[in-house]
């Protein structure tokens, strides 16, 4: 049984419908790109797998683990396991980032009946990992993204992910605002995290970032509608023709 | 006896003014009172408490704000509690004393009210250079026989901190039995180099009631940090007036505000510059739900010849709720050309990114929305100059806003 099985799906933003009928499969263990070119309906689908408001399904399903997904709230998906990495992570003024990552992952185990972790506990949890992504325990204080250069607002995203240990994690543009030395970072983050009881829904514009974390699958996104779907030697070939072969179905 | 309980209050105390037309008594249509309504008072018998004697029979309630190594004068509505008060070991350099409160009228409505119904006057001196470590504690307690009585009360406080001396003091609210109505006025100077920080806890129930007056002065080089922090559910306006009238001297009058059910909380300033280079910074933040009402009307005014002050006043809102509102009207009145003054007011709901990030990650709606509201607050209370206060004062607004009683 796949993991995530988004049939036939259909979403408007303010009464304009982006997403027209898409339809994608991903198992446990594999890592998906997402490609498309800007407006074909990316990060709209990243919003409507969140559960973001506004992003209205008008048709269509999207299965997860067996369960329908579309009738969760977004802090039910997240506890179920699914991760959205933001494109444009959000400041929270006033809001420890430790204390935040530590209420969302009590969340997590309350909502699977799994002990709190107490402030000594979770300070273990995190201290390594956020070693591993180079990120200094002075971030861990400041405020959530307050202040944050762009890569520093990525690495956070990745510590999250790390910390929160999803099934399926969804990297939107993870590579935008990144210069090179920080994209590798991130994608050695992300790479630590693979396994074969997790996988990864990879959006970018970008063939780059899928150097750094190889693919299973390619899909092109046009026009709401998943219109190609090869191994990562498409994305090579995107990156040399561009997506004007599909631009007309974008219009 | 009309049905209007506050105009019979000040002509049995004998206030002088035209009680008949309505004229002593603020309505909507003053400028002043716009968007404080005090309706709600009218209709309720309130009894002005005269009896001084009720030494032993008051305790605290335990719900209130207590202070780890501090100073406690306990004021049972509005007379001093010398059982419940330390006056016995006061530290070095700081004297306490009560006595009869002047017999005088003022001008306007709240200090008619606060004269006809003070009758105690507890004078607080701290002596030229001395710094007093522990916080001085005023506990404000109202006390009637039974949960039925209301009491209408007014504590007076006068504190002097002389030149080159240093305290804090805090102020907390409480009721231990029936409701009151609190007129309470304090008169703060602080002398020439003289440090003070001056904070103050309003937690009452909803039963309660309070329109208080501050007249504050910041000498020459004086350093003011005062802080109010308003959670409770009953009527609650604070008119603070704040004179910079020597050079140099600064003053922080910033708060944070959360009101829920019908609760009102105003907070009105008049900052006044008189001297050069002097700088005031009021910064205040509120969260409103239900039908809480909100107000914040602070002006400042730069008299000519104030030249190089600085002055800034902000002031931002949270609704929670469609039916919560929030009045603000800050205002700048300036008379001499080399200043910089500043305002800002902004008013909004909870940012639905943010929201959503922190759902997104797991954190219950609830959860998020509390979370936000907190951290919205405390960046008001994190411009506690003094550690110990602002640790205290967070913890509070944190109890309270986790459905606590502070």
């Amino acid at each position: 049984m796949s993991l995530l099985k988004i049939e036939n799906l259909t979403a408007e933003v303010d009464g304009k419908e982006i997403l027209k009928g898409l339809s994608l499969e991903l198992n446990a263990g594999e890592v998906h790109a997402i490609m498309g070119p800007n407006g074909s309906g990316k990060s709209t689908l990243s919003y409507v797998l969140a559960g973001r408001d506004g992003y209205e399904v008008t048709g269509g399903s999207v299965t997860y683990d067996g369960k329908d997904l579309l009738a969760m709230a977004p802090e039910e998906r997240a506890c179920e396991g699914v991760f959205l990495a933001f494109q444009y992570p959000v400041e929270l003024p006033g809001v420890a980032n430790t204390t935040f990552l530590k209420h969302a992952l009590n969340a997590r185990r309350k909502y699977r009946g799994e002990p709190e972790l107490d402030a000594l506990e979770f300070v273990k949890a995190v201290r390594g990992k956020a070693k591993e992504l180079n990120m200094p325990d002075d971030m861990l204080k400041r405020p959530v993204n307050v202040g944050f250069s762009g890569g520093e607002k990525k690495r956070n995203e990745t510590l999250q992910m790390a910390v929160l240990e999803p099934t399926l994690a969804i990297l939107d543009e993870t590579d935008s605002g990144l210069d090179i030395d920080a994209l590798k970072l991130v994608s050695e983050g992300v790479n630590a995290l693979r396994k074969p009881d997790r996988a990864f829904l990879v959006i970018t514009h970008y063939q780059r970032l899928l150097d750094y974390i190889v693919p299973d699958k390619v899909h092109v996104l046009s026009g709401g509608k998943i219109v190609k779907t090869g191994d990562k030697n498409l994305a090579l070939e995107l990156e040399k023709t561009g997506y004007a072969e599909f631009s007309g179905e974008a219009a | 006896m009309t049905d209007n309980v506050l105009q019979d209050l000040l002509r049995q105390r004998g206030a002088p003014g035209r009680f008949d037309t309505g004229d002593a008594l603020p309505t909507r249509k003053a400028e002043q009172w716009k968007y404080t309504d005090l309706k709600r008072l009218e209709k309720i018998g309130w009894t002005v408490w005269l009896a001084e004697d009720v030494h032993g029979v008051v305790r605290p309630p335990e719900t209130g704000l207590e202070l780890d190594g501090a100073v406690d004068l306990v004021l049972v509505n509005g007379f001093l509690d010398r059982d419940l008060s330390a006056l016995d070991n006061l530290p070095t350099g700081l004297s306490v004393e009560a006595g009869p409160a002047a017999d005088a009228w003022g001008e306007g409505f709240t200090e008619r009210l606060s004269d006809a119904l003070a009758q105690e006057e507890l004078t607080i001196r701290v002596d030229p250079g001395r710094t007093v470590d522990a916080p001085i504690h005023i506990r404000h307690v109202t006390w009637g026989a039974d949960k039925d009585a209301a009491i209408a009360h007014a504590a007076r406080v006068t504190i002097t901190v002389g030149a080159g001396a240093e305290a804090c003091i805090v102020e907390s609210h409480v009721t231990a039995e029936g409701r009151g109505f609190s007129v309470p006025s304090l008169g703060v100077s602080l002398d020439r180099d003289a440090r003070l920080g001056l904070y103050t806890l309003l937690g009452e129930g909803a039963q309660s009631a309070q329109l208080a007056l501050s007249d504050i002065g910041v000498a020459e080089n004086a350093v003011l940090d005062s802080f109010i922090l308003s959670v409770g559910d009953g009527l609650s306006r604070r008119e603070t007036r704040l004179s910079m009238a020597g050079e140099r001297g600064e003053a922080a009058l910033s708060g944070s505000y959360f009101g829920a059910g019908d609760a009102v909380i105003d907070n009105t300033t008049f900052v006044t510059h008189s001297a050069e280079n002097a700088t005031s910074r009021q910064f205040f933040r509120g969260v409103l739900d239900d039908h809480a009402r909100g107000v914040f009307q602070g002006k400042v005014l730069v008299r000519e010849g104030a030249q190089g002050t600085d002055g800034q006043q902000q002031h931002k809102a949270l609704l929670l709720s469609r039916h919560a509102e929030v009045d603000a009207k800050p205002e700048l009145e300036i008379y001499a050309d080399d200043v910089q003054c500043a305002h800002g007011a902004t008013v909004g709901a909870i940012d639905a990114d943010q929201l959503f990030y922190m759902r997104a990650r797991g954190i219950p709606e609830d959860r998020a929305r509390a979370m936000l509201t907190e951290s919205f607050l405390i960046e008001a209370v994190e411009k506690i100059a003094r550690p110990a206060i602002r640790d205290t004062f967070r913890n509070v607004l944190s109890a309270r806003l986790n459905g606590e009683t502070a």
